[in-house]
């Protein structure tokens, strides 16, 4: 190996050196995702009535090709209704580990309610626990399974470890502070 | 037979089918809404519009020719409807010409302009014919598309319009919703009920864009209603007892067979995450065609709510739930040392032919005199021939004794249709006739044809010729009355009926060249009536169409489970019980020791009795097969909805007899199944079509009369269904009818709230009098239990004292 080729290597290294780092120190350091990004879902609402926009109509587990959604819908009371017409979700799964991010679901919503959002730090413990319902889905609800249940035994509020440029439209009234 | 030509084919059909008979026929496609099967063609959809060409005959009676020689073929001037156009010799029928495609677009675009687009929230979306056929013939044009800032984007429509708005949610019924805006005017709905069950209740109102569909009637009646919801091609009418249960592609669909009546229906079980959620009528020419009753469709509330998953122990008085083996030890100390003929072993009115053959040779083996099924009438109804339900429609007259629109319902469309004097339809490569010509609206119903007596008035009342009312409990000297007459002898009087009137329907008899009698629940139980009737079918010739109130009646007897010397769910005696699928009447769980009691939900008689309960299986998660009224033999394929664990009666009587120390004559549904082919030879692998199984059997009838003064009128609801609150709010509380006469003496006041005991159950009964009934009579519906029975009851009124 001759001195020119050692030198040459040499100064990558040291250039590299003292350039910024690329990486992240995640999770310390929030990461930068690009709005497009797809994270957990959201079940979205319509921003004046706040009646969710799901009408349980389970295109969007007809369209997933993971079979990952599960809906059951039932009838609204006209004078308490969850959502606008005769028909809600009243069973709105989505198992985590089945899907595969593909935003199928989103596309065939005809509602614009299942929308995927940005977070994605998911990892959980058992497999039940990735079953995500309406609870977990649902606008307003920040963070996912686990973080939630440790904002709770910490008593802090859930700490994302992400953030983005902005938050696309599609995602209406999505805050990811 | 003509012959003609569709684009490329030659077809030959019969006389008298459509153009969009023949379509279908050839192999090609032709779109249609308001054409249904078994309904007349009226051509109200124009969806179906083809190019149709004849040949002409010239004056000399030959046809007109072009140069060739060939006879010449003259277009119609515009596009036919093909469900309302008769294939004719020569014709020639194009189903592909651009001008047909550019009619059937228009016609797609006309349906949907003032469709709602409700897809998404509508449960026939997925199953909706409106749909499909948007998908297959919409769109065709090019105005339909049109390029705004340089993006291409799809227009449903050349015109610009708002939408009409109507009532969305119309309910019908308990059962049945409208919704207005869907509608598409195809008339089905309302062609339906004129020309099936003969009711009058829906009809068009206003006209041109504002048509609705309404109803002087509302609720509609129940008995036929559901129907409506199959066949109305879109999702005007829908199921309310499926409403958003799921989408149509969700369900679990499983073909089987209603086990309600005997009559066989067939049926579509959609059930999703373990329960059902909805019954649909299935296709099958020879029995029920495409209906059902409103009991089989909408009567399966009961199968899915508070079902038994566990077995019950009784423990200090109570039930409580234990593990199988607790219960296994339980029975093994409570039946060591138990003598054979001890045993009582009784099945429900539903069982398949495996179970009743399963516990007909337990009941052999153990010497019990103590067996039986539920419902069982006093005459064997496997003794009387049995007739297909299509040759009623070659009969020229028949005689009705009881009340088929209850007992069974199917029967009582079939009979309509042979008022109407339809034969049986032609068959084509697509089936049945989906534009059948013969089938006319309004076609007069030939009441003449018809004799119907009942110990009060039925629905069928109205369509025949002769129709009588006699006092419950006449109806052995109704029918030793005709015998009397049609043998050339001097009849008995009969209450309430004239005997010009059995003349009437003896020259009637006579007169016809094929003739059918249909008899019911009460001859069934009247034995001298029941074998007067299988007499004359043998010397007159007469078909015979038997409605036992036990749905698998036939092939239970035939199996082996026919007990002439006692009543095995009546009678008490048997000092250890087990009993699969219902629970046996109070007086006979008393008299036992041990009540063991396979059940899909506790009811409050085995809540209060029983010693052990087992989960069972109902008859939609059964596997197995059935003989129908007809004796045909009808296969049961299980819904995924049983709890784990519950049981059929092949393993509920395994159980059993292992807890005795014997061997069950078969461990497992394959086993009794094969044994049950091996004994009795049943053409278990032929198609239903052929599948026939009649043994001829002379079975003893079982001696003895009821004595009661209280009839208890079959109905088409079960008892079990009323545990759904839809069901209990469509029916109502029951009607204890009177004559206006019995109910003064019994001190009965009309509108009144009457606690009535019998039997078989209390229930809370409005007081109503009938003045078409005859004097002395009161009746009581059934709800499934000892239909077609008089029997002894006890009466007060709620608040206190006797009535
Ligand atoms: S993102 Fe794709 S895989 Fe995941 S639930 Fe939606 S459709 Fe299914
Ligand atoms: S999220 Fe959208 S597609 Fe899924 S059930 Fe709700 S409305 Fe239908
Ligand atoms: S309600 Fe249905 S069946 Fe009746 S006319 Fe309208 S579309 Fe046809
Ligand atoms: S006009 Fe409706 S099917 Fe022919």
């Amino acid at each position: 190996m001759s001195v020119m080729a050692l030198a040459k290597a040499l100064g990558i290294t040291l250039r590299h050196f003292f350039s910024r780092p690329v990486t992240v120190p995640y999770p310390d350091a929030p990461v930068a995702i690009k709005p497009r990004f797809h994270g957990r879902h959201v079940l979205t609402r319509h921003p004046d009535s706040g009646l969710e926009k799901c009408i349980g109509c389970s295109l969007c587990a007809a369209a997933c090709p993971a079979y990952a959604i599960y809906v059951e819908p039932a009838e609204n009371d006209p004078e308490n209704p969850v959502s606008i017409g005769e028909r809600y979700a009243k069973v709105y799964e989505i198992n985590m580990l089945r899907c595969i991010f593909c935003g199928n679901c989103e596309e065939a919503c005809p509602t614009g309610a299942i929308v995927l959002g940005n977070e994605f730090e998911l990892a959980d413990y058992r497999y039940a626990d990735f079953v995500y319902t309406k609870e977990d889905l649902l606008l307003d609800t920040v963070g996912s399974r686990p973080q939630r249940r440790e904002a709770a035994r910490t008593g802090k509020p859930v700490k994302l470890g992400f953030e983005v440029p902005y938050v696309r439209p599609e995602l209406e009234g999505v805050k990811y502070e | 037979m003509p012959k003609l030509r569709i684009n490329d084919r030659e077809i030959e059909v019969p006389e008298g089918t459509s153009v969009l008979d023949a379509i279908f026929h050839a192999g090609y496609d032709v779109p249609y809404f308001c054409s249904e099967r078994h309904l007349s063609p009226i051509g109200a959809c124009r969806m179906c519009l083809v190019k149709v060409g004849a040949p002409r005959k010239g004056k000399d009676g030959d046809w007109i020719r072009d140069e060739a020689g060939n006879p010449q073929i003259f277009w119609f001037p515009k596009l036919m409807a093909a469900c309302t156009t008769r294939a004719t010799e020569g014709m020639v029928v194009d189903t592909l010409a651009d001008e047909v495609r550019k009619a059937q677009a228009g016609m797609v675009e006309f349906h949907l302009e003032n469709h709602p687009l409700d897809c998404p929230t509508c449960d026939k979306g997925g199953a909706c014919e409106l749909q499909d056929r948007s998908y297959e013939y919409g769109l065709f044009e090019k105005y339909y598309t049109q390029t705004q800032n340089g993006l291409k984007t799809v227009l449903y429509s050349r015109f610009e319009f708002t939408k009409r708005h109507a009532d969305k949610h119309h309910k019908l019924s308990e059962f049945v919703v409208l919704d207005r805006e869907r509608c598409i005017h195809c008339k089905r709905c309302v062609r339906y009920f004129e020309e099936i069950p003969g009711e009058e209740v829906l009809d068009f109102i206003e006209r041109g864009n504002h048509t609705f569909i309404g109803s002087e009637e509302i609720p509609l009646p129940a008995g036929f209603s559901g129907n409506i919801t199959d066949i109305c091609p879109v999702g005007a009418l829908l199921d309310l007892t499926a409403r958003f249960r799921a989408r149509n592609w969700e369900f679990e669909k499983t073909p089987t067979v209603d086990m309600n009546d005997a009559f066989g229906a067939a049926i579509w079980v959609d059930s999703r995450s373990g329960r059902i959620e909805r019954i649909r009528a299935r296709e099958h020419p020879e029995t029920n065609q495409i209906w059902i009753s409103d009991a089989a469709r909408f009567g399966h509330g009961w199968a899915s709510r508070d079902r038994l998953t566990e077995p019950l122990l009784r423990k200090d008085g109570e039930l409580v739930p234990v593990s199988l083996a607790e219960a296994e030890a339980f029975l093994a100390e409570r039946l060591s040392g138990a003598k054979g003929e001890e045993v009582g072993l009784l099945l429900a009115a539903d069982a398949t032919l495996e179970e009743g053959y399963a516990f007909a040779e337990a009941a052999r083996a153990l010497k019990t005199p103590h067996f039986g099924f539920e419902n069982a009438t006093r005459y064997p109804v496997a003794n009387l021939p049995a007739a297909r339900y299509e040759e009623l429609l070659e009969a020229e007259f028949a005689l009705v004794i009881g009340d088929p629109a209850e007992e069974m319902p199917n029967l009582y469309l079939r009979l309509q249709e042979f008022l109407k004097g339809v034969t049986p339809a032609p068959r084509y490569y697509h089936g049945t006739p989906i534009a059948d010509l013969r089938l006319e609206e309004h076609m007069p119903r030939r009441r003449e044809r018809l004799a119907v007596f009942a110990p009060y008035p039925t629905r069928l009342h109205r369509f025949a010729g002769v129709a009588g009312v006699y006092p419950p409990g006449s109806v052995g000297a109704l029918v030793g009355a005709l015998f009397a007459i049609l043998n050339g002898k001097r009849p008995e009087p009969v209450p309430g009926v004239p005997e010009a009137e059995l003349r009437r329907v003896a020259e009637r008899f006579l007169a016809a060249k094929t003739r059918a009698v249909v008899v019911g629940a009460e001859v069934l139980e009247a034995p001298a009536a029941a074998q007067a009737v299988a007499d004359l079918a043998r010397a007159k010739g007469a078909l015979v169409f038997a409605m036992p109130p036990a749905a698998g009646a036939r092939g239970l007897e035939a199996v082996g489970l026919w007990n002439p010397k006692g009543r095995g769910w009546e009678e008490p005696g048997a000092g250890l019980l087990l009993a699969f699928g219902a629970t046996p009447p109070e007086r006979v769980l008393a008299a036992a020791r041990l009540r063991v009691l396979a059940l899909s939900h506790l009811d409050p008689r085995a809540r209060a009795q029983a010693d052990l309960v087992l989960p069972a299986k109902t008859f939609y998660e059964k596997r197995g097969y059935t003989v129908n009224a007809e004796g045909r033999v009808l296969e049961l394929r299980p819904a995924p909805t049983a709890p784990l664990g519950a049981m059929d009666g092949i393993e509920a009587l395994a159980f059993w007899l292992r807890g005795m120390g014997r061997k069950p004559p078969a461990g497992h549904y394959r086993e009794a199944r094969e044994r049950l082919h091996e004994r009795h030879k049943l053409p278990l692998d032929l198609p239903e079509e052929v599948a026939f199984w009649r043994p001829k059997l002379r079975l003893a009838a079982r001696p003895g009369e009821d004595k009661g003064e209280l009839f208890l009128a079959p109905t088409m609801w079960r008892a079990r269904m009323l545990a759904d609150p839809r069901v209990r709010a469509a029916l109502g509380p029951p009607r204890l009818r009177a004559h206006p006469e019995t109910a003064r003496r019994l001190g009965l006041d009309p509108g009144a709230t009457v606690e009535v005991e019998t039997g078989y159950g209390r229930w809370e009964a409005r007081v109503e009098l009938d003045p078409a009934l005859a004097e002395g009579a009161l009746v009581l519906p059934a709800w499934g239990r000892g239909a077609g029975r008089r029997v002894a009851y006890r009466l007060r009124v709620p608040a206190g004292g006797e009535a």
